[in-house]
Order: structure tokens, then C-alpha cells, then sequence
């Protein structure tokens, strides 16, 4: 049992390492590009996963993407604030829209929420699109400022699109998001969550407030989207409306759902095959469409729980057979 | 702007209303009688514009015999999508519209693959523009809208008179209780979705003379066609001619008054108020 911790502890910290260290052998900045992505959509999946286990599935995840790019941009440019302030207060910026429109909508259910959540992102690309003051109409923001370090005592860093900043800064963000998931995973919320996704009228009759919880979710799930958003804009340097249409959403779905959704380790793992797969099989544009609408399609119908139960799926069988 | 009178206001945003209604009269349909959303009507939309396409522009088949093949060609795609898809997920409306989703997603980047990107156009045989009193129409509109009209008259008429409509709305009702009195859940099911389809196609095959033909046309007019089921009442199909005539006027009103955005921000915005303050949208019941 001991032994069994140790060893699961030592696989992890190695992995961590393996992680940190990936840039010493990695050069190319294709490959530092891939990875950076793979980053992204993993704080994407997974803080859209958080809001699925509460059994809605909300589209309008990035529309608190486009808060939090647009926010953290207009923060830096327009009021001057440091990269780092502005990433926080724009990631904070969609918690607090999340909570306002979380509010009156999440008391809708199914198809209707699928249809108020659509309605919601397209309204912010909208808005987005109309203001051409300040947020540059439908040709968005472009040139926008790299983030920098500057510590007392230590040389300014400026991070430099294709260097290795951009990968430790998405894998600090990443390690935040993941840390806050799993906590609230383990912890009762995710038990509570987990209940209200299997029965929310069972839930609520044996005491559970739907909406506190749900709304929870649905703040810290779009929180973690404004972040990714504010570290989105300078490492693309241009943001627009089309960068969050409704594509982007059923693509982190499609993320979770191969995964597997009810878990994070779900929609982390579909975040990571399906940023890597396509890229490894150089299937780009229509082609990769075209995979990932038949993989979600498969996995709807044949292995609804998702890639993570494939594991357990497979070892069953093969027992079932062994015994036969 | 402010030279455009009102009447042609007026006539823009009837006219667009009538097509607005063809467009979503497949998807409130399927909603009503199936309730889930189909995601891929668009795409079926888009498929009714290119067999449009080719048989009436490249192959030079009669204009009404064309839009007869859009319905024969395209009516089994739904049964079929219905047969292989919809039917082992039934009672779960969320991985159906997934699935929807999926199916959408494999049919533009099929359509992209198999089509080309480049848009295409075709001009209907009703060229020419009808002026009434300085008011003007173009004929091909005309002639789409009266389609539409009747294809709206028919489905009612489907649906309230006729025996397998009577099926329709009783399993609209209640399934089980529909199923026990010996209705099959199996064969409606699939003729709603074979006359969703079919209506989705002559849509799109209507609406590829007035507009570019491109694989993702069908986005825009799902996207049309959610406004316009949200604003009457999902499902219905009264709400439907009631929703496109309301988003033909927003559009026209709002797009010469103001701007085109400012159209869709109130459509959306009075989609989002409408889900949260009534559901069954401003005309339903219940």
C-alpha cells in the first residue's frame, strides 16, 4: 500500500519534471507551438468540464473567453496596467459576468439552455463587433503587447512569441486550473456536483441547492475561460470576433466529451489527444474537422462515458473472456 | 437611409419574413414533434441549395421539377439520419443534439472537400423586378415567398388534418401513452424527420437563387432559423410563421434605421430575455 503511494507519488513528480524540462530538448518552435496549445485547450476543457458536471452543457464558453482577451488587451493598452494585473482583473472581469448571466439562465434546462447560451455567445460577438470603439469592430485588435517581467534586481524578460516564456506561462496557468479542479473535484462540491449531473430532482429533494452550486461551477468554470482568454491575446497578438465563434465552443466540447465528461482527467485527456492527434497526422483545416466530427460522433454513440473508460473497458472484457 | 420609405420597409421585411419561416419551418417541426434540436438542418439547408444547383443550373432540369428532386432526394437522407443516429439515442435530447453537431461538423468539411470553396451562384428563371407604386420587389422573391406561403399552408394542413398528423401530435403529447394506443413511435418519428428534411432542402434550394451558395450557408440560416423557433415557440409551427415575420421586421426596420448588427443584437438579446422570462415564446401557451 505503502509502496504503492510511493511509487504513484514518484511517477507524478517525474512526470512533472519530465514537463518543466520539455524545453530542453525541445527546440523547434512548431513543436513549442503545439504544446502551448495543447495548454490552452486543456484550461478550456477542463473548465468547461467543471460547468458539464453540473449537467449543463454550456456554448457560451467563449464569450468569457472574449471577455477576458478583450479585457486583459484593453486593460493594458488603454489604462495602462501591467500584463499580470490585467490578466487577473480580466479573468475576474468574466467570473463577475458569469455570476450575472449565470444567475437567471442556469435555471434553464436542455435544449433551452443549449439555445440561451448560443444566443449569449453570438450577443458578445456582437457587442464586440458593433463598438468599433474600443474593441476595433470586426477587424478586432490587433499589435498586442508582448507581457514582460521586470524584478528588482534580476534583467527585464520579454516574452517572445515562439520562446519559451509563452510555455511557462501557460503550464503556471495550467497548473492553477488543474489544482483548483482536482480541490474541488475531491472535496464535497464534487460529490455534490456529481449528484446533481445524475439526478438534479434527487439532488434537490435530498436538500442540495441547485443554483448555488451550479452557479458556482459556472463561475469558476468561466473565470479559468477568461484566463485562457487573457493569455490568448498577446501570444496570437490579434483578437477579433471570429476568434470566438460558436466553432470554438463544440470543439471544447467535442474535447470533453471524447475525454469523457464527469471527471477533469477526462476532459484533460481529450484536450491532449485531440490538440496532438491531428497535428501528429498533419490533417489541418476541413480534414481535421472532419476527424473530430467522426470521433465525437463514435463516442457519443458507442463509448458514451468517453477515451478514459476505454481503459476499464477493455480489461473487463478481456477478463469476462478469460473466465468464459 | 432615411430616403428608403416606409413601405419598402414594409415589403423588405414581409418578404424576408416569408423566407425567415420556410427556413425554420423543418427545424420547429422536428423540435415540436421529436423534441430535440437539430443541429444539422443547416447543412441539409445547404445540400437542398447545391442539388438546386446542379440540377436546375448545370443540368438545366426544369426550375419546379428541380426543387421536386431537392424533396425526392433529400427525404430518405433524413429518414436515414434519423434510422442510424437519432433512434439508439431516443429520450436523451443532449447527446442527440451532439450528435447533430457531429453529423453537421462532417457534412461542411465534406461539403468543403467535395464542393470547393469557391461560392457559387445561380439565377432563378423569374428575373426582373415588379414595381408597385414605387415599391419594389424582385420577381424570383415573389415567386420564393408564394412557394414558401404554400409550403406553410401545407404543413399545417399536414399536421392538423390528415392521419399521420394526428400521430405527430399525439406523441408530441405524451410518447408512451401515444405508443400504447398502437401509434409507432418508430414510423413517425422518421416521416418527421423526413419532412423536416425535405422542407430544410426546398428551403435551401429556394434561397440558393437569392443568395451565394457556399458549404457553410447553412450556419447562418440555423442560426436564423433558432432565433425565429425561440421568438414564436418552439415546436410550433403557428409560432414559426409568427417568429420569421418578427426577426424579417427587426431585420428590416433595424438594418435600414440603424445597422445590420443592431438587427441581430436585438434579435439575440430578445432571445436570451425571452428563454429567461418565457420559455414558450411570445405566442405560445404552456
Amino acid at each position: 500500500m505503502d509502496n504503492h503511494l510511493i511509487r504513484k507519488r514518484g511517477i507524478s513528480w517525474g512526470l512533472i519534471a519530465l514537463i518543466l524540462a520539455i524545453p530542453l530538448f525541445v527546440k523547434s518552435p512548431y513543436y513549442l507551438h503545439v504544446l502551448i496549445m495543447v495548454g490552452m485547450n486543456v484550461i478550456l476543457a477542463a473548465s468547461l468540464g467543471l460547468i458539464v458536471q453540473t449537467g449543463q452543457i454550456s456554448f457560451a464558453h467563449p464569450a468569457f473567453m472574449a471577455v477576458g482577451a478583450y479585457g486583459c488587451t484593453l486593460l493594458v493598452t488603454q489604462a495602462g496596467f501591467s500584463y499580470w494585473f490585467a490578466l487577473l482583473l480580466a479573468s475576474i472581469s468574466a467570473g463577475i459576468i458569469a455570476f450575472l448571466i449565470g444567475y437567471p439562465i442556469l435555471r434553464i434546462k436542455g435544449a433551452y439552455f443549449f439555445l440561451v447560451t448560443f444566443a449569449f455567445l453570438e450577443f458578445i460577438r456582437l457587442i464586440v463587433t458593433f463598438f468599433r470603439h474600443p474593441f476595433g469592430g470586426s477587424r478586432g485588435i490587433i499589435r498586442i503587447p508582448s507581457p514582460t517581467i521586470s524584478l528588482p534586481g534580476l534583467p527585464r524578460i520579454e516574452f517572445v512569441v515562439g520562446g519559451i516564456h509563452y510555455y511557462y506561462l501557460i503550464l503556471f496557468l495550467v497548473a492553477i486550473t488543474l489544482w483548483v479542479l482536482y480541490r474541488m473535484e475531491r472535496s464535497r462540491y464534487g460529490r455534490i456536483f456529481k449528484s446533481i449531473a445524475q439526478n438534479d430532482l434527487l439532488a434537490e429533494s435530498l436538500g442540495i441547492n441547485l443554483m448555488k452550486f451550479r452557479l458556482l461551477a459556472f463561475v469558476v468554470g468561466c473565470f479559468f475561460a477568461g484566463a485562457a482568454g487573457a493569455f490568448y491575446a498577446p501570444y496570437f497578438t490579434f483578437i477579433n470576433p471570429a476568434c470566438f465563434s460558436l466553432t470554438v465552443s463544440i470543439f471544447i466540447i467535442i474535447y470533453i466529451l471524447v475525454g469523457g465528461m464527469g471527471r477533469a482527467t477526462g476532459a484533460v485527456v481529450g484536450a491532449v489527444v485531440l490538440t496532438i492527434v491531428p497535428e501528429a497526422l498533419r490533417a489541418t483545416g476541413y480534414y481535421e474537422m472532419m476527424i473530430f466530427s467522426v470521433l465525437l460522433i463514435v463516442v457519443v454513440l458507442f463509448l458514451p462515458g468517453g477515451l478514459i473508460t476505454l481503459p476499464s473497458r477493455v480489461f473487463s472484457r478481456s477478463a469476462r473472456e478469460r473466465q468464459q | 437611409m432615411a430616403d428608403i420609405p416606409f413601405f419598402q420597409m414594409l415589403i423588405n421585411a414581409i418578404s424576408a419574413g416569408l423566407l425567415y419561416v420556410l427556413i425554420a419551418l423543418g427545424l420547429t417541426l422536428v423540435f415540436g414533434i421529436m423534441g430535440i434540436i437539430n443541429f444539422v438542418h443547416g447543412e441539409l439547408y445547404m445540400l437542398g441549395a447545391y442539388i438546386m444547383l446542379y440540377a436546375f443550373d448545370r443540368f438545366g432540369i426544369n426550375f419546379f421539377v428541380s426543387l421536386i428532386l431537392v424533396f425526392i432526394i433529400m427525404a430518405p437522407v433524413g429518414m436515414l439520419i434519423e434510422k442510424v443516429f437519432y433512434r439508439p439515442l431516443r429520450g436523451q435530447p443532449m447527446p442527440v443534439l451532439i450528435v447533430a453537431i457531429g453529423l453537421s461538423l462532417f457534412l461542411v468539411s465534406a461539403s468543403y472537400l467535395g464542393f470547393g470553396i469557391v461560392d457559387k451562384a445561380f439565377t432563378s428563371p423569374y428575373g426582373g423586378l415588379i414595381n408597385m407604386g414605387g415599391v419594389v420587389v424582385s420577381k424570383e422573391r415573389l415567386v420564393t415567398m408564394a412557394i414558401s406561403a404554400i409550403l406553410v399552408v401545407g404543413l399545417y394542413l399536414l399536421v392538423r388534418l390528415t392521419k399521420m398528423g394526428r400521430a405527430m401530435r399525439a406523441v408530441e403529447q405524451d410518447t408512451d401513452a401515444a405508443s400504447l394506443v398502437g401509434v409507432s413511435i418508430d414510423r413517425t418519428f422518421a416521416v418527421c424527420m423526413m419532412v423536416g428534411t425535405a422542407l430544410a432542402a426546398v428551403a435551401g434550394a429556394l434561397m440558393g437563387g437569392l443568395t451565394v451558395i457556399n458549404p457553410s450557408m447553412g450556419h447562418g440560416a440555423l442560426f436564423k432559423a433558432f432565433i425565429i423557433i425561440v421568438l414564436g415557440g418552439l415546436g410550433s409551427i403557428v409560432g414559426a410563421t409568427v417568429g420569421g415575420f418578427i426577426l424579417g421586421f427587426i431585420e428590416s426596420f433595424c438594418t435600414t434605421l440603424i445597422a445590420p448588427e443592431v438587427a441581430s443584437m436585438v434579435a439575440f438579446g430578445l432571445v436570451i430575455i425571452l428563454l429567461i422570462v418565457k420559455p414558450e415564446g411570445l405566442f405560445g401557451h404552456g
